[in-house]
């Protein structure tokens, strides 16, 4: 009670609401541009947190997250171009809604499904991840290296598009994390000489090099190319924009399936807010009683989908509090800036810093009260934004990317790091390699490292130290079964193909 | 063909990695029974696991349609170029002269020919991002020949 008492001081403290209200209205804008993404606004936001305590930091990045993944609803809404992938959905029937002449009504649609989609996840935060850390508690080094096998076969999977890919996405983010002094003998490896590369790289420049210096590029080979007109959210007809209750009762098991859906995958490692979103519509298509107007600017339609890729924010934080994994880039940035910042996640921070798990519970909430009030009232200047021309704003933010990598150790050779990073991450996308695999796998390498060395030394060297531990072989055969099935299902595919050729 | 390619590139790298960039490591593994070198031997053999199954696949999809046309490459190539110049020149003329260099070479390469942006954003931008981080975060960026003048401040 103690803990919780002292959370909700810090929370609520004037000087840290002004930084979540900062944060949420700069997670509005920035996540209604289309190109740049909420994981690039909270990359770009992690160096300012090396001068932050725990509570602000989290307050400026959970801030951003949330307002981000929302906001990326206004582009989908206005111009149907989706700010962030999550949001794209959602475009199914806003824009087709705005178009009819009731864009605030999707605006405001989509930010309440948001928020219900929020505080849904939060709850199941509360009460599911103590739980969990519970049970990871009781693991030894080869249950955690299994688990981290698993999950990292899971992302590897799930990201998207082929599973090679995905799994080598993962295997490269490996061996760059092993650049560096070895994590128990501290022997070099791959050092080349430069002391800088003793420590292996900062995970700063890495981020931002693989996500907004990559952007840089893509939007740079397109010239920069703005987006379409925004339909004008100034001269609507009230009326026909007013949310009514016989729509609202029509939402409301739309809104709390989808919240349900969004919470479950959110709390899986890999499955992203975007793939949530386009779940919980396939359902509601699937259940409702008039399929035939989703696509067509249904209220359902844009209830689930926002509900469900909102309720993801919330229900990542559980794998990365209770078992220090984080489900998605958004999750694994805040993974690292908590490092950052001294606090380790996993079973542990229940008991040595229930603070800041009692924080984070309320900085998600108290998020969700400003994303609420800030965008029911300023949904309009922030429309402005979408006018701001790309090859104006992109190099600005070259700037301030060069200037936050710089910041993490006033060194040069950072910068050079974030280029090298940025390069990659541009190839990689060329060849449709998912970039969120390699990013958790650079972040859980250091621990997995450990705990797979460690389950090893135990064991003098043998593998089945991993088999006869219950978990563990557990944790191993699901990560069999998932590499198994995803195979046998494109083998399916192709048969399929050739035949039907 | 270009995924293939990708996969073969990534197959053969990982190759000259297990051969030559492994035995770098110091093999003495102390008292362990497994040393430095077994992640290294990992991660290597993974990424020529997956490099070859991404070899073999028929009809791997791919982004590089986005640089077919000359334009997009040229536009690239240029992104690429001021970004690179903007770093290094960075350390030498510091990040006040490098930043403004860098917003005009980019405003007027991609078709900005209006004066009272160009020069605004030019000279604007790397002041303010200059005095945030060093009155809010207390930290300097590289200064270079004007050191004399931003020394004071």
């Amino acid at each position: 009670m103690d803990a919780f008492l002292s959370a909700l001081v810090t929370v609520l403290e004037p000087g840290n609401l002004v930084i979540l209200f900062l944060a949420t209205i700069a997670g509005l804008t920035l996540g209604a541009i289309p190109g740049l993404t909420v994981v690039m606004a909270i990359a770009l936001a992690v160096p300012m947190t090396l001068w932050m305590e725990t509570v602000p930091a989290m307050m400026l990045l959970i801030g951003l997250y949330g307002s981000g993944i929302y906001s990326g609803s206004i582009s989908a809404i206005l111009i149907n171009a989706p700010g962030t992938p999550a949001s794209a959905a959602t475009g199914l029937d806003g824009y087709a809604m705005a178009k009819q002449g009731r864009p605030l009504k999707a605006l405001r649609l989509a930010l309440w499904a948001s928020v219900f989609g929020g505080l849904v996840s939060i709850i199941l935060l509360v009460l599911i991840a103590p739980q969990l850390a519970q049970v990871a508690l009781k693991f030894g080094p080869a249950e955690l290296a299994s688990l981290l096998i698993f999950s990292l076969t899971l992302i590897g999977i799930l990201s998207g598009g082929s599973m090679a890919k995905g799994l080598l996405a993962a295997a490269l983010g490996m061996l760059i994390a092993t650049i560096g002094a070895d994590p128990m003998l501290s022997v070099p490896r791959f050092t080349l000489g430069y002391t800088e590369l003793w420590d292996g790289f900062s995970f700063i420049p890495v981020l931002i090099g693989l996500f907004a210096i990559a952007e840089l590029f893509e939007q740079g080979a397109q010239r920069f190319k703005d987006a379409d007109d925004a339909i004008s959210i100034s001269h609507t007809d009230s009326n026909m924009n007013r949310i009514s209750k016989e729509e609202v009762r029509k939402c409301a098991v739309p809104a709390v399936r989808s919240s349900l859906i969004g919470s479950l995958i959110g709390a899986l490692p890999g499955l992203s807010a975007s793939i949530a979103a386009f779940l919980a519509y396939a359902v509601t298509k699937r259940v409702s009683k008039t399929p035939e107007e989703l696509g067509k600017g249904s209220v359902e339609g844009i209830v689930s989908a926002e509900s469900a890729n909102n309720a993801v924010t919330g229900s990542a934080m559980i794998p990365l509090l209770a078992l220090a994994i984080p489900g998605d880039p958004p999750t694994a940035i805040l993974l690292g800036a908590l490092l950052i910042q001294g606090v380790t996640p996993g079973p542990m921070i229940f008991t040595f810093h229930p603070e800041v798990v009692y924080s984070i519970y309320l900085i998600l909430f108290v998020a969700l009260v400003f994303l609420a009030i800030i965008a029911s009232f300023a949904i309009k200047p922030i429309t402005h934004v979408l006018r701001v021309p790309k090859h104006i704003l992109f190099p600005i933010i070259l700037v301030m990317c060069v200037a936050g990598s710089y910041s993490m150790r006033s060194n040069i050779f950072d910068v050079y790091v974030m280029f090298g990073a940025g390069v990659l991450g541009y190839i990689l996308r060329l060849f449709s390699v998912p970039i969120a695999p390699l990013l958790i796998a650079f972040i859980l390498t250091s621990p997995f490292e450990e705990a797979l060395r460690q389950a090893l030394i135990g064991s003098n060297g043998s593998l089945m130290v991993f088999i006869q531990k219950p978990i563990s072989a557990a944790f191993l055969g699901l990560a069999a079964l998932m590499v198994a099935s995803v195979m046998l299902r494109g083998r399916k595919e192709a048969k399929a193909k050739s035949s039907l050729q | 063909m270009p995924n293939r390619l990708f996969g073969v590139t990534i197959a053969a790298l990982s190759i000259l990695f297990l051969m030559y960039a492994v035995p770098t490591i110091d093999s003495d593994q102390g008292f362990f029974s497994v040393g430095p070198k077994l992640f290294p031997n990992i991660g290597g053999s993974l990424t020529l696991i997956f490099g070859l199954l991404i070899a073999l696949q028929k009809n791997g999809e791919t982004e590089t349609a986005a640089l077919q046309t000359k334009d997009a490459r040229v536009s690239l190539g240029l992104v690429l170029g001021i970004t690179l110049g903007f770093i290094l020149l960075l350390s030498q003329l510091g990040f006040l002269i490098s930043v403004f260099l860098t917003l005009a070479a980019f405003l007027v390469v991609f078709g900005e020919r209006r004066v009272r942006v160009i020069l605004p954003v030019a000279l604007g931008v790397p002041v303010v991002v200059h005095l945030i981080f060093l009155n809010l975060f207390a930290l300097e960026l590289p200064t270079g020949p004007l050191d004399f003048l931003l020394g004071g401040l």
